[in-house]
């Protein structure tokens, strides 16, 4: 926690103490650690394989403890995160205590966004960082003077939302990426990551590589407005065709109508988001552009047929 | 089933529609320019492999560091920090713990910083390299300027990280109106630059002297990098098509290239250098930027002009010296 003071060349001011590396293992680095068995790594390579298919990588972007510095915020601050230890409130299905809210986004920094010549990736890293702090340290404080308690998951999808649009916008402010719109996911399907990433755990499945994957693939921040919205349409329609198979099946009907209605959701959230981000002004655009295309090729096949025609004439 | 087929089978046709027009639209590839640059072998260690060089600096011919970022043979997609030295004979290769592989510099031959993933910042001291995590920095360190005891770090949000010598501070000027830096300059008269980019305003930039800001409007288009001689040769340049160059009295915008730009080094009114995507090389001749080439299409992340020997670039390719 930083020593925050007023004044300094104009500013609030945090001081930091530097520490020699590796860290120290934080105070929930072992009910965090990933988890790993022989059906989970090679759940794990598939994905990593398929995922180079794609351009991208899910791979874990920090090194072994001999030369890691990975992010450890969320594993440092689990205990603040919403779930932590009582997932949904239901301690009994909680599995051991598992710190869903953390889980998810330990797993997400450490496993998204290698290739960022950009620095849109970076900047929504650095501030989910500073927007969960931010909230961490606006909880009550203890007799001690730390906070005290959990945000919510209110503040953790907030903290995204914020993250995405305003790197964007920054992106956008010093024309470093001019395009990127892609906003954040709906927060059902947010809900369902953030609570499943412990539960694939609970079963042995380290979910760093499948968490990493599914971000980078359906909420790249570098994303158009509009391929983000293809790509999750695509997700939105898996779910609905996996929803209506297993509804065919009285037992799982239930199950099957959950996932269709999930689907739903996400498909009209994200429309809604990614008409707010500017889809319908890069449809316009791009039509634009297509008929500006046309134009000049009938211009130009004119102008040709044109000139054919007074060569010929001259001809006669 | 059906219902979930038709349903992917509308969007696969609506997707296509939509995109295809755009991909059928790609600008042709400009054409290189002339093949000036030669590459420079790095005693790469062994084990170590697809060596990307992300900064050079250094003080002089013959104290040079080439920042690298490298894959470790077993390791998969894992990437390492390594650095390389020139003492104006031989490279020298030399790991650094803990990814500080965003930016160095080379303040004095006993006095070079590199900084890089997640706070980490690392500190030669003539002999060894000592690496660090800040306590508190659970981001990104992007570029750091500076002089001995005096570091600027930016780090892609309105606050920038300090180091007084002893302390490491996070501070947020009101002077940049929240405007998110990813980049700095320091000029050797002690001045600190910084791009002030924000939505509806000229794009501007931030001084730092004598501990008071102002701010100094430059041009439309955004500013990403900057670089510069000396008060009277300054460079603030976009990621795509246009740079800005002031010679003491005003701004005065020159086209650059609609590759991303992705380093910039000055070192006089007359010589400069722009490095970028898809291997982009530009050089300038003292009125325009001209291209030039180093035989690759990949990323080139990296320039420096060490004085009186010839500028180096480097990128995903490698290490490459100027003809």
């Amino acid at each position: 926690m930083p020593d925050v003071t007023r004044g300094g060349l104009g500013g609030d001011v945090a001081y930091y103490r530097a520490m020699a590396t590796p860290k120290p293992p934080g105070p929930n680095d072992k009910a965090m650690a990933e988890p790993h068995t022989p059906w989970g790594d090679a759940i794990n390579s598939v994905v990593n394989k398929v995922t180079s298919l794609t351009g991208y990588d899910s791979h874990r972007v920090t090194d072994p403890p001999n030369h890691g510095t990975d992010n450890p915020f969320y594993r440092d601050n689990a205990q603040h995160m919403p779930g932590w230890g009582n997932t949904f409130g239901l301690g009994a299905l909680d599995p051991h205590g598992v710190p869903s809210g953390a889980t998810a986004q330990d797993r997400a920094t450490n496993y998204v966004g290698q290739d960022d010549p950009t620095g849109v990736w970076n900047g929504v890293r650095k501030r989910l960082v500073t927007n969960q702090q931010a909230d961490i340290d606006a909880l009550p404080k203890g007799p001690d003077g730390k906070p005290q308690g959990n945000i919510s998951f209110g503040q953790v999808y907030g903290a995204h939302v914020d993250a995405y649009h305003d790197t964007q916008a920054a992106a956008h402010a010093d024309g470093s990426n001019p395009t990127a719109a892609n906003g954040f996911i709906d927060p059902g399907s947010f809900a369902l990551a953030m609570y499943g990433a412990p539960l694939m755990e609970h079963l042995g499945i380290n979910s760093g590589p499948i968490t990493g994957a599914s971000i980078d693939y359906f909420n790249d921040p570098t994303d158009t407005a509009t391929s983000g919205w293809a790509k999750r349409m695509g997700l939105a329609g898996g779910e609905m065709a996996a929803g209506s198979t297993m509804m065919m099946n009285p037992l799982t009907a239930p199950a099957g109508l959950a996932t269709m209605g999930l689907g739903a959701f996400g498909a009209a959230w994200n429309t809604g988001t990614a008409v707010k981000n500017g889809m319908l002004d890069e449809w316009g655009n791009a039509i634009g552009d297509t008929a500006g295309a046309v134009g000049n090729g009938i211009a130009n096949g004119a102008k040709g047929l044109g000139k054919g025609l007074g060569n010929l004439t001259g001809l006669w | 089933m059906s219902r979930g087929r038709t349903v992917l089978t509308l969007l696969s046709a609506l997707l296509g529609a939509i995109l295809l027009p755009s991909a059928c639209m790609k600008k042709p590839i400009a054409d290189p320019g002339p093949l000036e640059w030669d590459p420079v072998p790095l005693p790469i260690p062994a084990g170590y492999d697809n060596v990307t060089v992300k900064t050079i600096r250094g003080t002089g011919a013959k104290d040079i560091w080439v920042l690298t970022s490298a894959h470790r043979s077993g390791d998969g997609g894992m990437r390492y920090g390594l650095a390389f030295h020139y003492d104006g004979v031989a490279w020298t290769p030399s790991d650094l713990p803990g990814r500080p592989t965003r930016s160095l510099i080379a303040i004095a031959p006993d006095d070079v910083w590199a900084v890089g993933a997640y706070g980490t910042v690392a500190h030669w001291d003539g002999h060894s390299w000592t690496t660090s995590k800040i306590d508190g920095i659970d981001y990104d360190l992007l570029e750091v300027v500076g002089w001995h005891d005096d570091l600027w770090i930016a780090v892609a949000d309105s606050n920038l990280v300090h180091f007084d010598g002893s302390r490491w501070y996070s501070i947020t000027p009101p002077a940049l109106g929240g405007a998110s830096v990813s980049s700095l300059f320091a000029l050797t008269t002690g001045e600190l630059l910084v791009p002030r980019n924000l939505e509806g305003q000229t794009p501007s930039l931030g001084r730092l002297a004598k501990g008071a800001w102002r701010v100094e409007p430059v041009g439309p288009g955004g500013i990403v990098h900057l670089a510069g001689s000396g008060p009277r040769d300054l460079w603030a340049v976009g990621a795509f098509n246009h740079s800005y160059h002031f010679d003491g009295f005003a701004w005065t915008r020159f086209p650059t290239s609609d590759s991303r730009v992705l380093g910039v080094f000055a070192t006089s009114s007359t010589e400069a250098y722009l490095v970028g995507e898809s291997g982009l090389v530009l050089a300038w001749n003292g009125s325009s930027w001209t291209r030039s080439s180093a035989g690759t299409s990949t990323r080139m992340w990296a320039v420096y002009a060490p004085p009186g020997a010839k500028p180096l670039i480097g990128g995903e390719a490698g290490l490459f010296r100027h003809r």
